[in-house]
């Protein structure tokens, strides 16, 4: 027990430094790893393995809060919310609001996996590529809920980063698209998303600094740190409800292989946003956003497990890596797993609920330490972010050049992004969610012999279309109140 | 129509032409309602005069020369060793922000003040160079010799 102990330390320890490293993932942190439990048996390797997945989703928060920089694509939301915060002086409490969060969502997804395992999986295969395509596409109604003061220029950004997110190979027949002919090799699978995520944030943000003479640091020059608000659980007043849905929304996202933990974030958002008092304010730097974010994305670690265990379905990128941890052990995970192995199955719970706990240990009491980040000056600060981001976007497909090259390319066309009114998070939102919103249109129109009546015949389907109108039009008259209030505002 | 276009020699092209006429009319839009917005505002649809691509004023040698740097850094990170490239170029990349050679004497402008400050300041200048060996070493260390990571 005590080695098991010591490796969910390890874990954690070790995922939270590459979940809060731009371009280092939990799948990143899984798969170097994997091979070490060759020397360990199954219980204790699992522990290792379920520590890093749990460190590696959690980490990602603190770039994400203290710098702007999603540390994982999984904390694209967190930093909407958290940033602002940091930058008023309130870099400890954001961090510890979203550190609680991750834990209230850890443990919710562990009680969904632990009581719900066979029916859920049950449920979510009969989720076929018309639903997905519908989530997908209700994941990219959040961009409406972003654009608020200018939807078109948003919506635009948004289909840019689709359109953009299509280049390269069509797996499903092989062929390329929009690839120069010198870039064949390097664009076969298209562009990466942790290049651009890292240059649309971090490189962007370092021109701008750049621009302004880095005379900054990441704190507002007016925020006055005394005066900042303190952590205290009192921030999670009324905001229960929240945490539940965002929790169970990251878990169910989880639980549909292949969907992920980017779109479970945004859904959470825009869903905090929808159902807030104060939607207005979400965005400017309260709790209720980053929660959501947080809890949903923390939510995703027990939904993946679901189909992983039940089904012997990957539920994302760093399950199919865990799948290698059971293969290397010679068990065969799938429908009979639970019945069949019923002490692993409870060391599997046991070890998610404790690795919970130690990421919240090892997090919440250093954290005042961590969050000074934002005083060092941005003139010492762009250069060490700028060597990481190097060997994050490297690393992303183990040593291809162009990649780097990427956070260049992407780093200014952000800062030209921003200069012409383009807003960036519309764009990377895009760029996530396209590739998977052509998979599964062409998936389902193939599949159910070029009909589109699927999509608007199916239960499931018509209950999607329902909240993505609804969501839409409450986007629209959002925007347009806003803009109302403004004018008012303005002749006031 | 749809079974045309989405047999599987076409199918590739299918999303991409679709999502760029959907950019096409977005951006109409935005053109119709910018067109409206300066008429509403009594203003030219293209004002070139009163446009600045960057901040006024703004500080050019730290960005042109970020840009530099960066692109100077990619170029040579895979000739020379990730380590020496990183103490290289974190190195410079902390001067250019810092000021601790002082560019502007260099480049012939005055600074803010209106008086010339000293060309080197070496406190600064060893600063740079321990933030740059330090994370250079520390970063190839751990990734590379203790996580097994491939670096350039």
């Amino acid at each position: 027990m005590l080695l098991n102990l010591a490796l969910a330390f390890v874990g954690v320890a070790v995922g939270i430094i590459f979940g809060a490293i731009p371009g280092m993932t939990a799948t990143m942190a899984v798969a170097v790893f994997l091979p070490m439990t060759y020397a360990l048996e199954l219980i204790p390797a699992l522990w290792l393995l379920l520590g890093l997945y749990v460190g590696g989703i959690s980490g990602g928060l603190v770039p994400a809060i203290l710098i702007n920089v999603p540390g994982t694509p999984s904390s694209v939301c967190t930093g909407f919310d958290g940033h602002p915060m940091a930058r008023r002086g309130e870099g400890e409490r954001a961090l510890k609001i979203g550190i609680t969060a991750s834990l209230a969502g850890g443990l919710i997804s562990l009680a969904v996996l632990a009581l719900l395992t066979p029916p859920l999986a049950q449920m979510a295969i009969k989720f076929s590529a018309v639903e997905k395509f519908l989530i997908i596409l209700f994941a990219m109604t959040v961009i409406a809920a972003l654009s608020k003061g200018s939807m078109t220029k948003g919506i635009l950004s948004g289909f840019l980063g689709v359109l953009l997110s299509l280049v390269g190979e069509l797996t499903m027949n092989n062929k390329m698209r929009m690839v120069p002919s010198f870039l064949k090799s390097e664009l076969r699978a298209g562009f990466q998303l942790l290049p651009l995520l890292i240059g649309l944030f971090a490189i962007m943000q370092m021109f701008q600094e750049a621009e302004k003479g880095m005379k900054s640091n990441a704190m507002d020059e007016g925020a006055d740190a005394k005066n900042a608000q303190k952590f205290s659980f009192k921030d999670f007043k009324g905001q229960w409800i929240n945490i539940i849905r965002s929790s169970l929304l990251g878990t169910f996202m989880g639980i549909l292989p292949g969907v992920g933990g980017s779109a479970a974030s945004l859904i959470a958002y825009s869903q905090a946003k929808t159902w807030s008092k104060h939607p207005e304010l979400l965005g400017t730097g309260t709790p209720e956003g980053l929660i959501a974010s947080e809890s949903s994305n923390n939510g995703l670690t027990g939904g993946a497990l679901v189909p992983l265990l039940s089904l012997g379905i990957p539920g994302d990128s760093t399950t199919a890596v865990l799948i290698g941890a059971f293969m290397l052990q010679g068990i065969q995970v799938g429908p009979l797993f639970i019945q069949q192995n019923g002490d692993i199955w409870n060391q599997i719970l046991i070890a998610l609920l404790i690795c919970n706990f130690i990421m919240f240990l090892v997090m919440f009491f250093p954290i005042k330490l961590i969050s000074k980040v934002v005083n060092v000056k941005s003139a010492r600060m762009y250069p060490v972010i700028l060597i990481m981001c190097i060997v994050g976007a490297f690393a992303t497909r183990s040593g291809v050049m162009f990649d780097v090259w990427c956070l260049l390319i992407f780093g200014v066309l952000g800062y030209i992004m921003s200069k012409i009114g383009l807003p960036t998070a519309p764009f990377l939102i895009g760029f996530i969610l396209g590739k998977d919103l052509e998979k599964y249109f062409l998936e389902a129109v193939r599949g159910n012999n070029y009909s589109l009546t699927p999509f608007f015949t199916r239960p499931i389907a018509i209950v999607l279309w329902v909240l993505i109108v609804a969501f839409l039009g409450y986007s629209i008259w959002d925007n347009a109140k806003g803009k109302r209030m403004e004018k008012a505002g303005m002749k006031d | 129509m749809l079974k045309e276009w989405l047999k599987m020699k076409n199918m590739h092209f299918f999303f991409p032409i679709a999502t760029a006429i959907i950019c096409g009319i977005l951006i109409v839009v935005v053109l119709i309602q910018r067109a409206l917005k300066c008429k509403k505002e009594n203003k030219p649809f293209f004002n070139f005069k009163n446009y600045h691509f960057f901040t006024p004023g703004y500080d050019k040698v730290k960005l042109w020369g970020s840009l530099i740097l960066f692109a100077l850094y990619i170029f040579l990170l895979p000739k020379i060793h990730f380590v020496a490239a990183g103490i290289i170029f974190v190195t410079l990349f902390n001067i250019l922000y810092t000021n601790c050679i002082n560019l502007e004497k260099l480049f012939g402008q005055k600074n803010s003040a209106g008086y010339a400050a000293p060309m080197v300041n070496i406190k600064d200048l060893l600063i740079s160079v321990a933030i740059a060996v330090i994370f250079s070493v520390g970063l190839w260390l751990l990734f590379f010799k203790v996580f097994n990571i491939t670096l350039p």
